[in-house]
C-alpha cells in the first residue's frame, strides 16, 4: 500500500467506511491507499507537521467515537482516548474536528465533537481534558442539534495569538474566546437564521463552516444555512458576500492557505433537496473576500451531476492545489486554485472530509 | 476470581492488533474490562459506557453463554477446565 513519502504531497481522507491517503505520485498521479481504520465512519484526517503523526477522528455504532493517532502513516493506530467524556454526563457519540496547535504549544491537539464540546490534549492526542467553559455557557439551553447532530464541527486558532480560538457550533453559532478558553463569547451578529422566529437571535445559528483568512487572522468567512458571510473585525460583526452566487446555501468552504481574499465554496440549492443548482456541479471562488464570485467548473461533470459535498469536503494546499471531495465517492482536484479540474479518484465509500499536507 | 481467556471482536483485533485471546482473571464484568484495559490502553471505552456497562448491542458470552452486562455482574466460574472462554459478540447489523 502506497504511502506519502518525505517531500511528497498527499491527502486524507475521511469516509464512512475507514480513511483514504491519496499521494501525488509522478507529477501530478494519485496513488489511493486505504481504507485505513476499516470499519469507522472516520469524520477527520489530520497531519500533525509537528510530530509527523496522522490524527483520526472516528466512531463506531457500537464501539463509540476514538482519535486514533498513527506516527506510521496508518500502518498501525493507537487509540487511548482517556478523558473524551463530557463531565456533565452528556453523550460524546462523534468526532468532528481536530486542529493541531502551533508550534509554540507542542502536544497539543483540540477536537470539537459530538455532542457539541471542546477537548484538549497536551499529550499529542493521548488523553484529553474538556473545555468545560463552553459546555456550561449561558446560552447552552438554545443550542440546537443540525441535520448532523449538535456537533462542534470547526476550530479555528489565532496564528498571532494563542489564546485567542473560535469554534463553530450547529446549530448555535460561532463563539470565540480570547482568554484560552477560560470565557467564551457568541460571535453571529450580522447573521440571519430565518427558521428561527427571531431570525437575529445571539445564538441558534445553522453555520456550516468557518475558515480564518490566509494572511488576516482578523478576517474570517462562514457559509452558513443562511448565506455566507465574511467578518473583517474577529467575528464582532458579520456582513453577507453572497451575492454573486447560484445559493445562499452550501455545506464546505475554503480558504487559499497563503492568498488573503481567496476562497471556495460549492453551493447546492435549498431548502428542499440541497443539490447542486440545476444539476451543474460547481466549485465557486472569490478573489476579493466575497465581493465577486467565479463559478469554477471546466473539468467538472457538467450535467446530471447531483452530488453533495459535505462541510469539510474542500481542502487547499499552498501550491495552488483545490481539492472538492463528494458524498457519491468521488474526489477532484486542481492544480491551478479551481480554474480546471480533473478526478482524482472514484468510487470510494461516501466522503465526509478532505485535508490536504505535505511530509 | 476466574481466568479468563479473552476474544474480542474483530474490528477492535484489528484496531489493537490483537492477534490472540487475551488472558486476564476476573471475577466480574468490570474485573474483566479493567483488565483488558490494563493489558490493551484505551480499551474499557470501546466495550463499556460511562457508566462502565457493556455498549449496547455488545453481549458477553462466557463458555457459550451470555452473562450479565453491568459492572458488577458477577462471571460464572469454570466448568471442568483451568480457564472460562469469554467473548465479546458484537450485533450484526447495518449497511
Amino acid at each position: 500500500m502506497r504511502r506519502p513519502g518525505p517531500g511528497e504531497r498527499f491527502l486524507m481522507l475521511g469516509t464512512s467506511k475507514g480513511a483514504f491517503l491519496a499521494t501525488c505520485v509522478d507529477g501530478g498521479r494519485w496513488e489511493i491507499a486505504g481504507p485505513l481504520l476499516a470499519g469507522w465512519d472516520v469524520y477527520h484526517v489530520i497531519h500533525d507537521p509537528r510530530t509527523d503523526a496522522l490524527l483520526a477522528g472516528a466512531s463506531h455504532p457500537l464501539h463509540g467515537p476514538l482519535v486514533a493517532r498513527s506516527t506510521d502513516f496508518g500502518e498501525t493506530w493507537d487509540q487511548d482516548t482517556t478523558g473524551l467524556e463530557h463531565p456533565d454526563g452528556g453523550a460524546v457519540t462523534h468526532v468532528w474536528n481536530l486542529r493541531a496547535a502551533g508550534d509554540g504549544e507542542p502536544g497539543r491537539i483540540w477536537v470539537g465533537v459530538a455532542e457539541a464540546g471542546l477537548f484538549r490534549s497536551d499529550d499529542g492526542a493521548r488523553s484529553w481534558q474538556p473545555v468545560a467553559s463552553l459546555r456550561a455557557h449561558p446560552s447552552r439551553s438554545a443550542w440546537n442539534p443540525g441535520g448532523g447532530g449538535m456537533c462542534l464541527h470547526t476550530i479555528l486558532t489565532d496564528p498571532r495569538d494563542a489564546r485567542r480560538m473560535y469554534v463553530a457550533i450547529s446549530a448555535a453559532g460561532v463563539f470565540r474566546t480570547d482568554d484560552s478558553g477560560r470565557t467564551w463569547h457568541p460571535k453571529n451578529r450580522g447573521v440571519r437564521a430565518d427558521f428561527l422566529p427571531d431570525p437575529e437571535p445571539e445564538v441558534g445559528h445553522c453555520v456550516h463552516k468557518l475558515v480564518l483568512d490566509a494572511e488576516n487572522p482578523d478576517v474570517l468567512y462562514q457559509q452558513n444555512h443562511c448565506g455566507v458571510y465574511r467578518s473583517d473585525d474577529r467575528g464582532d460583526t458579520w456582513i453577507d458576500i453572497g451575492a454573486g452566487l447560484p445559493s445562499r446555501f452550501g455545506f464546505p468552504m475554503v480558504a487559499h492557505p497563503r492568498r488573503s481574499g481567496t476562497l471556495f465554496t460549492v453551493p447546492l440549492e435549498a431548502d428542499v433537496h440541497r443539490l447542486p443548482p440545476g444539476g451543474r456541479f460547481a466549485v465557486w471562488r472569490t478573489r476579493d473576500g466575497g465581493a465577486s464570485w467565479q463559478e469554477c467548473r471546466r473539468g467538472l461533470p457538467e450535467r446530471n451531476a447531483y452530488l453533495v459535498v459535505l462541510r469539510h469536503g474542500l481542502a487547499a494546499d499552498d501550491e495552488g492545489g483545490v481539492y472538492v471531495a463528494t458524498h457519491t465517492g468521488h474526489l477532484f482536484g486542481s492544480e491551478d486554485e479551481a480554474d480546471s479540474w480533473r478526478l482524482i479518484a472514484q468510487y470510494l465509500p461516501p466522503i465526509r472530509s478532505v485535508e490536504a499536507g505535505r511530509r | 476470581v476466574s481466568r479468563a481467556r479473552v476474544t474480542l471482536p474483530p474490528i477492535l483485533r484489528d484496531l489493537c492488533r490483537i492477534d490472540a485471546p487475551v488472558v486476564v482473571e476476573a471475577a466480574t464484568v468490570a474485573d474483566l474490562v479493567r483488565g483488558l484495559d490494563e493489558r490493551v490502553p484505551g480499551l474499557k471505552p470501546r466495550l463499556c459506557g460511562p457508566d462502565g456497562a457493556l455498549r449496547p448491542y455488545l453481549t458477553l458470552v462466557v463458555d457459550g453463554v451470555p452473562v450479565g452486562r453491568r459492572p458488577g455482574d458477577p462471571l460464572p466460574p469454570p466448568r471442568g477446565a483451568a480457564e472460562i472462554e469469554a467473548w465479546f459478540l458484537a450485533a450484526v447489523a447495518g449497511g
